[in-house]
């Protein structure tokens, strides 16, 4: 220490003091990058989840397919080709031909938009049916919670299927009717995510603040929990959107989905399944084609779920 | 001078990977600890001092962890790099750990008694009958009452002062030479945070054994630290003998810090404190890491890297200014 | 704790009494069998307008639920609590939801008290928005002046939470509180989560802004040493009961309960010489069982001069020379210790007989 020279610079309590005083006003964010909105971030994130992106683009280009299908589709879906019934792919049907000599390709385009309609349609009852008693029941608890979750119980003990074809068989076969069924049997699953989710952000601090400042219940639920609960949320409407696909297939595939002749994926993978024997290229099309869209819808999900930052969910 | 110490860290460097790519989060980090010595590493949030304990037994999770650089020796053995299976070897047997929480250190499907066991006979080789004595034995030693009853209960029966007693007798079942504690105290009360830091201290002398002990309060340190460095922004900013540290600081951190401790006395008008926020990683300023909120700042604080520059036997500081000031300690 | 007006005003309470919390009473159901742990039980105390009264006792003690209780976040068993004379415990939905205008709470974690989704103006603003239904432009502007207030820039006024440090998110908080010119701010534990270098900037803060408007504060804390400083007055309290309260000037450097003196003399010094110096009293044990307490003192367990009487008859608050009440009963069957540290008694002070009565 011996190096320490009495230079008469003052130190000590005094300085922090004077300092401190000087200093007033906090500065110390970092102003360099400009203020990222919680969804810029989340893009950013999601731009570099190569497989997420993948699966977004097979399914616009879906929907594309899907909306453009007058345009695209080569013949009409439902005209005959009495010279080829159940052909393979060709120069004149690149995906062949059903046993009524119908186009499937053109059947494919126009089956997408009846087989993705039908997925948003599942989806969106589903949510109508169960977010809001999930809310509801996760929030307030008590005895708003015991009917609540005893109500989707009682839907969840019935096998899904058997549930589907009992709606079915009451509102008489159909698109619609098969879809409300997933719907329904969807709802439940939405209920209990939601509420579980309600409860964890239910006690945040943030929300016992806002009651202290007097903010009424339907505001605390608006404002400070459906954002929290968002964005696990879509993870979960992405995933249910694949699942929602795969019934419509196997609810077209038994007979209770669309009727014929329309075109969905479900019921021309039905249409080769009865023809198996004699075609068995026939069922690769829709197969390939539901395998994919449940298969994007997964990967989209998961992209979703990890670009979302540790921010959103809590703190830093 | 042939023997080694009995832990010697040298220029520890530890990355996390985020958003922008790897960030530093400990920089050249250096010290050692000798036998029967409490090293104190005293730091904010954001200082680098609990990533730096996790590098002390490999315990940082890769990914997003890494260690980016420098060596970590016990008795002379490199710990980084160290294949899996000899490392948990030297966990438990030779370092033992005790975290702020101890509930989530202790797994909460075994009685206490068990988990002690277990540790003993993994470590020790002793039969099951031996073990279950020893662990009874350690958790009398470490005062929890009945402590053959005890030993039969769950954590979560435990409160949290008698937790933490678990958590000491369990890391100090099989006699390690280092124990690394992880402020072990700061969730606890402070009547049981006296009782268990004079715990500490009594299983350290009983058992010969070397401390480190991670803290931001000074307080703490002044109670148990034979030795203390100052981590700020990842870097060492001081280190010295706890008695110099506190009369002789020799870095305006340190003081800063000493100056701002809260203290029970009459009351002083205003109190000092450190303008500013501790900085994060990503935003390191240049030059020395704690020169936008240093009283003392000149133009050369804020260029080039700091060298830490021995000031006294023991004593190093990283400020370049060290010999142009005569900082004030604790009165 | 009966007939607290009979006291004279020295005797623990406020000259110009705000905030009058008289024999409070909370419990909560125990976990499995239907056991009630009584949190708090029979609190009083008396908050001043523009003063500053610190609340002080470790975790289970229910200084967190007797600030909570008072904001009606959890119910009271029973008790009153009169903010300027009105009752608050007994307010309708709607009375109650206008009078959170007057009572502001500031809570312990900074990270967990900020809906995350959300940017500062809305943060700050919510209070604005529910209470005083402002336009935007308006709000914004009250916003900024009290970004500014705690010492934050207003152009950080679309920033996330998240992009704040803890004490900048707590300057965030005490704005929120601020917000509405409340009368009364609760600081649960405000301070605690935050660095030693941030802590004083924020009772620094605290101290201007009170200077500036006037709120009263009544600071929850377990930091004696912090509330040594910014509290004028301390109530120290155990296992839900107040074990002393007075000046905190004469409790720190003379405290009258026993527990209060182990308290202090648990707080680590930063100072070696004097850590290795000094004699401490360290508390054997543990609290007991909320559900299960003595029938007398709480603190009987674990005090060293416990007697005979303590473990059956719970000492009334008796004045204390120096200011202040204290419930131990030193202090009406034993020798009076007032104006005097119990370390005068000696560490091994043996257990006084109580006189017969």
């Amino acid at each position: 220490m011996a190096d320490r020279a009495d230079v008469a610079v003052p130190t000590g309590p005094e300085v922090w003091r004077r300092h401190a005083q000087d200093h007033r006003v906090e500065q110390s964010l970092d102003e360099s990058s400009a203020p990222l909105s919680a969804r810029a971030r989340f893009l950013r994130r999601f731009l570099q989840q190569r497989p997420a992106i993948g699966a977004l683009t097979f399914l616009v280009l879906i929907v594309l397919a899907a909306l453009f299908a007058p345009l695209l589709a080569p013949y009409d879906p439902d005209q005959n080709d009495i010279r080829n019934l159940l052909s393979g792919p060709s120069g004149d049907h690149w995906l062949g031909t059903d046993h009524l000599g119908r186009d499937t390709l053109s059947r494919m385009l126009y089956g997408a938009r009846v087989s993705l309609l039908a997925a948003v349609q599942a989806v969106s009852i589903a949510l109508v049916l169960g977010v809001v008693p999930g809310l509801l029941a996760g929030f307030f608890g008590r005895w708003v919670d015991v009917v609540i979750m005893r109500a989707t119980e009682t839907i969840m003990t019935f096998p899904p299927l058997l549930l589907a074809i009992a709606i079915v068989a009451v509102r008489g076969p159909g698109l619609f009717n098969a879809m409300l069924a997933v719907g329904v049997v969807f709802a439940p699953r939405f209920a209990r995510l939601v509420r579980g989710l309600v409860l964890g952000v239910r006690e945040e601090t943030f929300i016992e603040a806002s009651r202290s400042i007097g903010t009424p219940a339907h505001r605390i639920l608006r404002r400070h929990v459906l954002p929290n609960i968002l964005s696990p949320l879509v993870v979960q409407i992405s995933l249910a959107l694949g699942f929602a696909m795969l019934a419509e297939a196997a609810l077209s595939f038994l007979g209770l989905g669309v009727r014929p002749p329309e075109a969905s994926w479900g019921a021309l993978l039905q249409v080769a399944y009865n023809n198996i024997n004699r075609n068995s290229f026939q069922a690769i099309p829709p197969g390939v084609a539901i395998m994919l869209c449940v298969l994007a819808f997964n990967l989209l999900g998961d992209g979703i779920r990890d670009s979302l930052g540790k921010e959103i969910r809590r703190g830093t | 001078m042939s023997e080694p110490p009995l832990l010697e860290v040298t220029d520890l460097d530890v990355d996390f990977a985020t958003d922008h790519g790897w960030e530093r989060v400990v920089n050249h980090v250096s010290f050692t600890v000798d036998r029967g010595e409490t090293l104190g590493l005293v730091g904010e949030s954001g200082s680098g001092k609990s990533v730096t304990c996790m590098a002390l037994t490999a315990l940082i999770p890769m990914p997003p962890g890494r260690v980016a650089g420098g060596s970590v020796r016990l008795e002379g053995r490199e710990l980084i790099g160290m294949p899996a299976a000899e490392l948990e070897q030297v966990r438990g047997a030779e370092v033992a750990n005790i975290f702020q929480e101890p509930m989530t250190s202790l797994n909460p499907a075994f009685t206490v008694g068990e988990q002690i066991a277990e540790m003993v006979r993994r470590h020790k080789g002793l039969s099951r009958r031996a073990a279950r004595g020893r662990a009874v034995e350690m958790l009398d030693r470490v005062g929890i009452p009945n402590a053959s009853r005890r030993a039969e209960e769950y954590p979560h029966q435990f409160s949290g002062g008698m937790r933490q007693r678990v958590m000491i007798a369990m890391a100090v079942s099989c006699e390690p030479k280092l124990l690394i504690a992880d402020e072990p105290t700061t969730a606890l009360d402070v009547t049981i945070q006296a009782q268990v830091l004079d715990l500490l201290r009594d299983m350290q002398a009983e058992l010969g054994m070397s401390v480190v002990f991670i803290t931001h309060d000074l307080g703490v340190v002044a109670h148990s630290c034979d030795h203390v460095v100052v981590l700020y922004g990842g870097r060492v900013m001081e280190e010295a003998p706890i008695d110099e540290l506190y009369f002789r600081p020799a870095h305006p951190y340190t003081e800063g810090l000493l100056t701002a401790m809260p203290q029970i006395g009459p009351r002083a008008g205003r109190l000092a404190s450190i303008p500013g926020s501790t900085p994060v990683p990503s935003s390191l300023p240049a030059g020395c890491v704690f020169n936008p909120r240093c009283p003392y700042v000149v133009e050369r604080c804020r260029e080039g890297e700091i060298p830490l520059v021995e000031v006294g036997p023991g004593h190093r500081s990283r400020c370049v200014r060290v010999s142009e000031l005569n900082l004030v300690g604790t009165s | 704790m009966t007939a607290l007006e009979n006291r004279e005003p020295a005797a623990g309470s406020a000259a110009d009494t705000l905030l009058r919390v008289d024999d409070l009473h909370v419990s909560f159901k125990g976990r499995g069998r239907a056991r009630k742990v009584r949190a708090v039980n029979g609190v009083s105390f008396e908050l001043g307008r523009s003063e500053t009264v610190g609340l002080v006792g470790e975790s289970g003690s229910g200084k967190s639920t007797v600030g909570r209780a008072i904001m009606r976040l959890i119910p009271a068993d029973s008790g009153r609590v009169q903010l300027d004379g009105r009752e608050l415990l007994s307010l309708g939905r709607s009375e109650l939801r206008a009078a959170r205008k007057d009572v502001q709470m500031v809570f312990q974690d900074p990270y967990s008290s900020m809906n995350p989704a959300m940017v500062v103006a809305d943060v700050i603003g919510e209070p604005l928005d529910v209470q005083a239904g402002m336009g935007r432009s308006e709000r914004n502007t009250r916003v900024a002046e009290l970004l500014e207030a705690v010492g934050l820039s207003q152009r950080h006024i679309e920033r996330y939470p998240y992009e704040f440090s803890g004490g900048q998110r707590q300057r965030i908080a005490i704005a929120r509180a601020l917000a509405n010119h409340p009368k009364v701010v609760i600081l649960d534990e405000a301070v605690s989560a935050l660095d030693v270098s941030t802590q004083n900037q924020i009772i620094n803060l605290l101290e201007d802004l009170q200077a500036e408007t006037g709120v009263s504060m009544l600071f929850i804390a377990h930091d004696l040493a912090v509330v040594r400083h910014i509290a004028r007055r301390t109530v120290v309290i155990y296992l839900g009961q107040v074990m002393e309260v007075g000046p905190s000037e004469r409790i720190f450097e003379h405290p009258a309960h026993p527990y209060a003196e182990a308290l202090l003399s648990a707080v680590p010094v930063p100072n070696p010489e004097i850590q290795r110096r000094r004699e401490r009293v360290v508390l054997r044990g543990e609290p007991p069982d909320p559900t299960n307490l003595p029938l007398g003192c709480p603190f009987v367990t674990r005090c060293r001069y416990a007697m005979d009487v303590c473990a059956d008859t719970m000492p009334e608050l008796t004045p204390v020379d120096g200011g202040g009440l204290v419930a131990c009963h030193l202090q009406t069957a034993g020798p009076n210790l007032a104006g005097r540290s119990l370390d005068a008694l000696g560490v091994e002070a043996e257990p006084i007989v109580p006189p017969t009565r």
